[in-house]
């Protein structure tokens, strides 16, 4: 009866102890907190951004032919792509629409785009005071900004890259 | 050979400085000691406040690092002056008093939790000689100073008018009062090593041997008392804000809130200050001064609280009960029977 008190005392006060081990190892860990707007992680190759339409160097301009894939892809109806016809006779997207308020970076545009016209950048920080400035004319902002083909994006794959 | 000058020495010089200022203006000498009492107690009370900021950061940065994270970080270099902001944005916000409050003593109760602690705060001796008000019997002082905090935790559940937060104040009175009696009991120890309830006798005692290891079931029963005593982890039950967000203070806010944190700290500080004394030996301390000595010991025993805290897993209320009348008082009881025999014995 004593006995068994007595090792059952010992038992818990041993298992404060180690206890007490567990935290004061954990005290000289490094902590994991990344300090946040002056130190970033670094992006995986494949994570995704904002939407772009990147500038093909070889055409000047983007590779977008407005076959409405990824319009029709969007599971909330984000894309709006008002559809144009040079002279000759090639579609290309007048006004390539991206509701950034209603996009969830599902990926699934640049998934389906045959041309590899449509890719997602790294770009996160994507909070805006005006809510218009959440409707964003891609191939606009390709002209102004010139949008770099890679731009540290994976490369397309050969086989796409060759029909644009 | 100590390389800083005795405390003690400086506080004389300044009293007896203003003693006599006070007869070259042609008034009493009591003006001047009264002008010394007066400021005294000012820099205490901004003492406390500065022991509250220091101990808070501290607890923040170490419960921080225990759990991998950085803790505050922007305010100041490395969040040093997170406190100062915290003060501000405190002091500044409005206090509502609820309409069903006892108004009186709801405005009442943060000051008497916060009394009680500072009362304490006068008698403990901050180095060789030194200590705001020099007591015979500074034990018996201290252990009878602390117990109004309870009362004020109880009127503030009470007056607050919400049933909650008067099963808050039942429940972290039941507590306290509780892990009062092993918190004395623990303590009855080493004033029978001492022969004296005098806290810088009781320093001078262990000049050679701390207390700490002729009575380390002493100071176990008091530290786990004292833990309790705060209402800290694991004995956090009176607060427990992941389970019940708060007791006794939920209808508190702003300034009055801010005593009971102040309260809550200066507390933990006072046990600590008191373990460091009566256990770790007070001031004694080769080379540098005893100030140096009694914080460092003390910043131990807070570096325990803040340990425990972060180790160990609430108890459940009858746990902590059991706890406090059925291991802690017995086992202090036993301490003081063994202590009796071997002093006995020996002479």
């Amino acid at each position: 009866m004593l006995k068994q008190l007595f090792s059952e005392s010992w038992n818990a006060g041993a298992s404060l102890v180690k206890g007490l081990w567990v935290t004061l190892r954990q005290l000289f860990v490094r902590p994991f907190t990344v300090q946040y707007p002056e130190e970033r992680l670094s992006w995986p190759a494949r994570s995704r951004g904002r939407l772009v339409l990147p500038k093909d160097p070889a055409i000047g301009k983007d590779r977008c032919t407005a076959c409405l894939l990824c319009q029709r892809t969007c599971p909330n109806h984000s894309i709006e792509i008002t559809v144009a016809t040079n002279e000759a006779g090639k579609r290309y997207a007048g006004d390539f629409l991206h509701h950034l308020d209603r996009c969830t970076f599902c990926g699934l545009c640049t998934e389906v785009c045959p041309f590899d016209a449509l890719r997602m950048s790294h770009e996160h920080e994507l909070a805006v005071w005006d809510k218009a400035l959440l409707k964003r004319h891609l191939q606009a902002e390709t002209l102004a900004f010139g949008e770099p083909w890679d731009g540290g994006l994976p490369q397309p794959a050969a086989g796409k890259a060759k029909e644009a | 050979m100590r390389l800083f000058p005795e405390t003690a020495e400086w506080i004389r010089i300044s009293r007896e400085w203003l003693v006599g200022l006070a007869s070259s203006l042609g008034l009493a000498p009591v003006v001047g000691e009264a002008v010394g009492a007066v400021v005294l107690m000012l820099a205490l009370f901004g003492l406390c406040a500065v022991i509250v900021m220091v101990l808070v950061y501290g607890e923040r940065k170490i419960s921080a690092h225990m759990q991998a994270r950085l803790g505050p970080m922007r305010v100041g270099w490395h969040g040093a002056l997170q406190l100062i902001a915290d003060t501000i944005k405190l002091v500044i916000k409005e206090s509502e008093i609820p309409s069903a409050a006892e108004r009186g003593l709801y405005r009442a109760a943060p000051y008497l939790v916060f009394v009680a602690g500072f009362l304490a705060l006068i008698a403990l001796p901050w180095d060789r000689g030194v200590a705001p008000v020099q007591l015979n019997v500074g034990l018996l002082y201290l252990l009878a100073v602390g117990t109004p905090g309870v009362l004020g935790i109880l009127i503030a559940g009470w007056s607050s008018g919400n049933k909650y937060s008067l099963l808050g104040g039942l429940r972290s009175a039941a507590q306290m009062i509780s892990f009062e009696v092993p918190l004395v009991l623990s303590l009855l120890g080493v004033v029978m090593l001492a022969q004296t309830l005098d806290l810088q006798g009781l320093v001078a005692a262990q000049a050679r041997v701390p207390y700490i290891l002729l009575q380390p079931i002493g100071f176990l029963v008091f530290l786990t008392s004292a833990v309790a005593e705060t209402n800290r982890n694991p004995f956090d039950i009176p607060e427990a804000e992941s389970e019940l967000t708060a007791g006794f203070h939920t209808e508190y806010g702003g300034i009055r809130f801010a005593y009971f944190y102040l309260a809550e700290y200066v507390n933990m500080f006072v046990l600590s200050m008191l373990g460091a004394t009566l256990f770790f030996g007070g001031w004694h301390g080769p080379w540098l001064p005893g100030w140096f000595w009694m914080m460092a010991k003390t910043g131990v025993i807070l570096f325990l609280f803040y340990w425990f805290r972060w180790t160990f897993p609430r108890l459940r209320s009858d746990q902590l009960m059991d706890l406090s009348w059925k291991v802690l008082t017995p086992l202090a009881f036993i301490n003081i029977l063994v202590t009796g025999l071997v002093l006995v014995l020996i002479q």
